[in-house]
This record gives C-alpha cells, sequence and structure tokens, in this order.
C-alpha cells in the first residue's frame, strides 16, 4: 500500500498545522495588548456594566483604546517625529496639518479669545523657561539653553532673568497664528522671533491642557462600540469621563501631598477635568510658582485658585477651561462661566473656602 | 494499532494507577473549587443590564423594582420575560442562593454558590456576580 | 485506500448522530455536561486506524456539529479538546499500551476534554468563575468515559471486519 503511506506522509505534514492551530485558536481570543500611556500618562477605566473584565470584548476594547493612544502620541506628544514637535521644529510659514491637530487648535482660538488669553498654548517657551516641561521631570536634568539655571536644593529654581520672560512674552501672541482648510489642514506659524545673547526663538506649541480632554471625546466612541453600559474613563488622572450612572466623583485635595479625595460630587455621563496649581510647582522665597503660566503676563499664575474642576458635556473643552479658571481668578471665573450655564465648576481657593455652582461635600 | 494487548481485558494492571491519578485530580477539584473569595457585594443582572444590587458590608440592597420585588426577610423574586428567579440573600455567609426559579429541568442555578463564582441561570440570562469594593472614581 | 476513506467518514458520521442525540437530553445540571458517546468512534479512529486519520475526524466532526448546532464558537471548543484528548489517547495506547486498557484511557480522555472544553470556554468569555464547574466535569468525563471505554472494548473484542482497515 505503498501509495497510502505517501498520503500518511501528508497528512503528517497537515498535522503540524492542526497542532499549531489547537493550540492558537484559543490565543486569539486573548490578545493581551501592552497599555500605552497617553502623552507619559496612564490611561484607566473601569467597566462596571456592559462588558465584563477578562473577555474578548474587553480586549478588544482594550485594544483600540490603545490604538487612539497611539495615534494621539503620534500627535501631540513630546517625542522628536510627533505632528507638534515637526510643527514646532518647521522653519517654513505654512504647515499642512492633521485633522485632530486643526480642531484643537480652533478650540484654542476661539477660548483664546472668550477668556482674553488664560488659555493660550503659545507659552511652551514660558513653560520651559520656569523649568516645568518634561525634560526637567526626567532624571539628570542640566542646564542646556542659555536661559537654563541650575535646580536648588529643594528642587525649584531661582527666578528667570527679565528679558526672558518679556521676550518669551511677546512669542506668545496666540492671535497671530492662522489656521485654515484648502483641501486639507493648515496653519500659518506666526511669524515671530525674539533674539536675546545673540540666540533667535521662534513661538512654539503645547497643547497639553487640550490634549487628554480631547482624547476622552474620542475614546467615548470605543466604549460606545462595545456597549459599556457604566463605566468611568481617567486619562492621567486629570480628566474624566463617567458614564451609565451617578458616581460619586472624588476631587483630589490640594493641600495634602498624598492627593488623597477631598470632595464629592455626583457626576453622570460628564466629561470632568481638574487643573491646579499643586501638580507641578516650587517654592521660592516663600512664593510658590506653578506650571500653569499665565500667558498675559509671561509667569506662572498668581490667582487664588489652587484647584479648578469643570464638568461638562466635552472632554476638550472641560480640559482647556479648567486651567483657564486657574489663570483667572475666583471672580472672573464665576463670572466667564456664566457663558456656558450647561457647565458646572467646582473651584478651591488658597485659602481653603469654595466657590461651586453644584452641591459637593467634603470626604 | 490495534494489538492483541487491548483485546485482553477491560481493566489492567496499569489502570489502577490511571483512575488512581484521576481521583486525586478530581478530588483536588472539588476542594479548591470550595474555596470562597469573600465577596463584599453581588450584582444581579439581567440580560446584561444591572437590576440589582448589594453590600454584604452593610447588609444594603438596592434594585429596580420593574424587575426585582422583595417577597420576604432577605428573600427577593428577579423577573423577566424569560421567567423568574427567587434569591436568598445569606448574610452570614456573603452568600446568595437560589431558591426557586421555573426555568426548565436542569435547574442548575440552585446548585450554585456566589462563593465558588458567578451564579448563572442561562435560559433566564442571569448573572449573580460578587464585587470586591468597586473602584472609587478620582479626579485631579 | 478509497475503503478507509468512507469508513472514516462512517465513524465521523456516527459521531455526528451520537452527537444529535445526546443533544436531545434535557442538560444535566451542568452546562455542556453531556455522556460523549460519540467518543466511542473517535477512539476507534485512533484504534484502528492511525492518529492522523483520528484527527482529521475530530475536525470534521468539530465543524460539522458546530454548524448544526448553529453556533460558531463551539467549533473552537470541540476541536481544541478533542485535539488533545485525541492526542492524550493516542499516546497513551501507543506507549502504555502494556499496562493500561481502552477503559481507563477513554475515561482520562474524556476527563481531559472536558477540562479543555471548560477551559477555553472561559478563556474566550473571561468568566474565570466557571472553575466552579470543574471538578463535576472532570467527574462526569472519567465516569462517560468508563462507559464510552467498555464499549469500545466490546467492539475490538468483537474483532469485526469494519473495523480492520
Amino acid at each position: 500500500m505503498c501509495i497510502y503511506s505517501k498520503i500518511n506522509k501528508l497528512i503528517y505534514k497537515r498535522l503540524s498545522i492542526l497542532l499549531i492551530l489547537a493550540l492558537a485558536l484559543p490565543l486569539f481570543g486573548c490578545n493581551k495588548s501592552q497599555d500605552v500611556a497617553l502623552l507619559g500618562s496612564p490611561v484607566t477605566f473601569y467597566i462596571a456594566t456592559g462588558v465584563t473584565e477578562g473577555s474578548l470584548p474587553y480586549d478588544s476594547l482594550k485594544y483600540d483604546l490603545n490604538g487612539l493612544t497611539d495615534r494621539f502620541n503620534g500627535i501631540f506628544s513630546v517625542e522628536d517625529e510627533s505632528e507638534i514637535s515637526l510643527y514646532n521644529t518647521e522653519n517654513g510659514e505654512t504647515v499642512k496639518i492633521s485633522e485632530d491637530f486643526y480642531y484643537v487648535l480652533s478650540v484654542f482660538k476661539d477660548l483664546y479669545v472668550k477668556t482674553q488669553g488664560a488659555v493660550n498654548p503659545q507659552v511652551k517657551l514660558l513653560v520651559d523657561l520656569w523649568g516645568f516641561s518634561k525634560r526637567y521631570t526626567e532624571a539628570g536634568y542640566y542646564p542646556i539653553y542659555p536661559f537654563d539655571r541650575e535646580r536648588l536644593n529643594d528642587g525649584g529654581f531661582c527666578l528667570p532673568n527679565d528679558k526672558y520672560i518679556t521676550a518669551f512674552k511677546n512669542l506668545a501672541d496666540f492671535s497671530l497664528l492662522k489656521i485654515y482648510e484648502d483641501k486639507g489642514y493648515f496653519v500659518k506659524k506666526p511669524q515671530l522671533s525674539v533674539t536675546v545673547d545673540g540666540v533667535t526663538y521662534y513661538s512654539q506649541l503645547d497643547l497639553a491642557s487640550a490634549v487628554k480632554g480631547y482624547y476622552l471625546d474620542k475614546a467615548t466612541e470605543v466604549f460606545k462600540k462595545y456597549d459599556a453600559k457604566q463605566y468611568f474613563l481617567s486619562a492621567g488622572g486629570s480628566s474624566m469621563y463617567l458614564y451609565g450612572k451617578v458616581w460619586d466623583l472624588q476631587i483630589t485635595n490640594p493641600f495634602s501631598e498624598n492627593r488623597e479625595g477631598y470632595l464629592s460630587v455626583k457626576v453622570e455621563n460628564e466629561f470632568v477635568s481638574t487643573s491646579g496649581t499643586y501638580e507641578n510647582c516650587y517654592l521660592l522665597d516663600g512664593v510658590k510658582y506653578s506650571h500653569i503660566i499665565d500667558g498675559n503676563t509671561g509667569k506662572p499664575t498668581e490667582s487664588n485658585i489652587v484647584s479648578a474642576t469643570v464638568i461638562g458635556d466635552s472632554g476638550i473643552l472641560t480640559d482647556i477651561l479648567s486651567t483657564a479658571l486657574v489663570n483667572m481668578g475666583t471672580e472672573k471665573a464665576v463670572d466667564f462661566m456664566k457663558t456656558y450655564p450647561d457647565y458646572d465648576y467646582v473651584l478651591i481657593n488658597a485659602d481653603k473656602s469654595l466657590t461651586a455652582s453644584v452641591d459637593v461635600t467634603y470626604l | 494499532m490495534l494489538t492483541e494487548n487491548l483485546k485482553k481485558a477491560p481493566f489492567r494492571k496499569g489502570d489502577i494507577i490511571v483512575y488512581l491519578v484521576l481521583a486525586v485530580a478530581v478530588l483536588a477539584l472539588f476542594l479548591t473549587a470550595g474555596v470562597s473569595k469573600k465577596s463584599l457585594g453581588f450584582t444581579a443582572e439581567l440580560s446584561g443590564n444591572r437590576v440589582m444590587e448589594g453590600d454584604f458590608e452593610d447588609k444594603s440592597v438596592n434594585f429596580d423594582s420593574r424587575y426585582v420585588q422583595k417577597i420576604g426577610e432577605d428573600v427577593y423574586k428577579i423577573t423577566s420575560e424569560k421567567g423568574y428567579n427567587v434569591i436568598f440573600i445569606d448574610w452570614q455567609n456573603n452568600d446568595i442562593k437560589v431558591t426557586e426559579t421555573d426555568c426548565g429541568t436542569s435547574k442548575e442555578c440552585t446548585f450554585m454558590s456566589l462563593k465558588s463564582g458567578d451564579i448563572i441561570c442561562a435560559p433566564h440570562s442571569l448573572i449573580i456576580r460578587s464585587l470586591e469594593r468597586e473602584p472609587i472614581p478620582i479626579v485631579g | 485506500m478509497g475503503k478507509r476513506l468512507a469508513k472514516l467518514g462512517l465513524l465521523c458520521a456516527l459521531s455526528l448522530i451520537m452527537f444529535l442525540l445526546e443533544g436531545l437530553f434535557p442538560p444535566l445540571f451542568i452546562p455542556g455536561a453531556k455522556l460523549g458517546l460519540g467518543n466511542i468512534f473517535v477512539m476507534l479512529a485512533v484504534i484502528c486506524f492511525s492518529y492522523p486519520e483520528a484527527l482529521i475526524l475530530v475536525t470534521a466532526k468539530s465543524l460539522l456539529a458546530g454548524i448544526m448546532a448553529g453556533n460558531p464558537f463551539s467549533i473552537l471548543f470541540s476541536f481544541t479538546a478533542g485535539f488533545f484528548a485525541v492526542t492524550v489517547t493516542y499516546l497513551c495506547l501507543k506507549f502504555l499500551q502494556k499496562y493500561l486498557s481502552v477503559v481507563s484511557v477513554a475515561s482520562l480522555s474524556a476527563c481531559v476534554h472536558n477540562m479543555v472544553q471548560l477551559g477555553v470556554f472561559s478563556l474566550i468569555n473571561g468568566t474565570k468563575n466557571l472553575y466552579f464547574y470543574a471538578p463535576y466535569l472532570a467527574l462526569l468525563g472519567v465516569l462517560s468515559g468508563i462507559v464510552t471505554g467498555f464499549t469500545v472494548y466490546l467492539l475490538i473484542k468483537r474483532d469485526f471486519n469494519f473495523l480492520k482497515a
């Protein structure tokens, strides 16, 4: 039966394929994807009902979410190849950009005018000047640029030179940036430059105060796709979306180092963002300098608000507004929020008093 | 592969070892499956929609009265268009027992214990899951 | 050659018929619990034919059973479980023939089949809590394996012409 033995050999070959299939098929069921961090901050979520943890849809949801995070990192991160980094180093006048980038810029343009400069994405050099950009958080910081100072023992810096403050403040004129759409999306870089001590600087963009909120706007589509019925989603801890039931959301204590919960507010089907001067700051001669830079003064905000939380129906708006309110100070903030009657806010002031448009309880 | 060996007898010397191994394995499974996770709370879902939840720590329950009725002390009836299940909440042991149901002859859910896993009544799409404390959302 | 294939096909059909008959019974108190009488024919394929042919039978049976039952996912469960069960059967029979009888091997392989099936089911659906069923399924596997194994023994003892490859 020699024909049969030949066929038998063939069958053995196919067998190995079958073996691989048998072992591999179940594994396709669980594509455990590595969690990706959005601009360096973790994206976390909890689904109470709708999608069971560990199941196939859950893993697919995570996979989709990671894909979204990758896309955002590709546009907004500080990596050299990101779209925003390329924009910042681009010398030409007009730069072609993606739809996401364009949209974020358009929201900023609108709010820059409405908040009278309380929010300004063009303060990147100021953020750097005062010691709050990413390179400072990495270990082994050492002065590179002419305006850099040595880090003091307590982790802070001494004051930067006034001429840099003025120079970079001038570079922060966001009104000179123009965006337009013409079979694609384009931005006209502001033709600004300043020269200090023989070095020329050009204006730079930093969209960090909007990216997490915008990310949430897109991420909710993923959760909707998988029919998550009750969940909350957090991008980096400072921007969240809570859906499906009345959640008891806690707001972090700005006066404590432990970042424990301080206030509780009820949120359902809304975006929430919190910005505060406690997030990244240092003390110098008894004065607190935080990473929230006021583009109008060129210095860290001197307002009396230590933590501003905004609750509303748009991720990107709540994110930007929370930063804007800190810059404005309590009075102006309350006044300004009248233009957003459907939005709520919780302001924690330096004297520990609260100004809020919703009921909050102390924990 | 057919050899005379196999035709000899339905029970041979080596069999004892196999049956011993199997007996040990089955016993081990019975013992470990009984190990309970301390459940701090539970939820009952009909077709993925939460209709009831309870907390063993403060002995509280919330339920959707469209689907759940209290018919006795710690006894609740969960009804859907597919049928009903009556559950008894055992606060002492942090457990739930299905005491009555109209789902066919098998009534598999009546054998299940929350301590060993989810209680599932497949014909009624009812799942009763135990919960650790739910994560608390915090922003800032 | 053709005869062999035809016989194999017949075994597969018999296995499927068993599967359908078992489906008519109300489920014992565990989902997916069945007597697994179809395994009689799978075992016969391993013994009287060859390992690769038995695997082909398992593949065909899983595919057809899944289509007939209307649940494509079950193809995955029964194929993986069947694969491991057949492999275990083959290995035991090949190397331990001197010591074991068909009955114990059938018992072992039925147990393995049930465990793998449960494992794949929980992996895909994410309910790790189905562990509760594990001991009952294992016990059922052992018992049903004894039944199928004994039947296989009776069949090969009779030395049917049909079973001669």
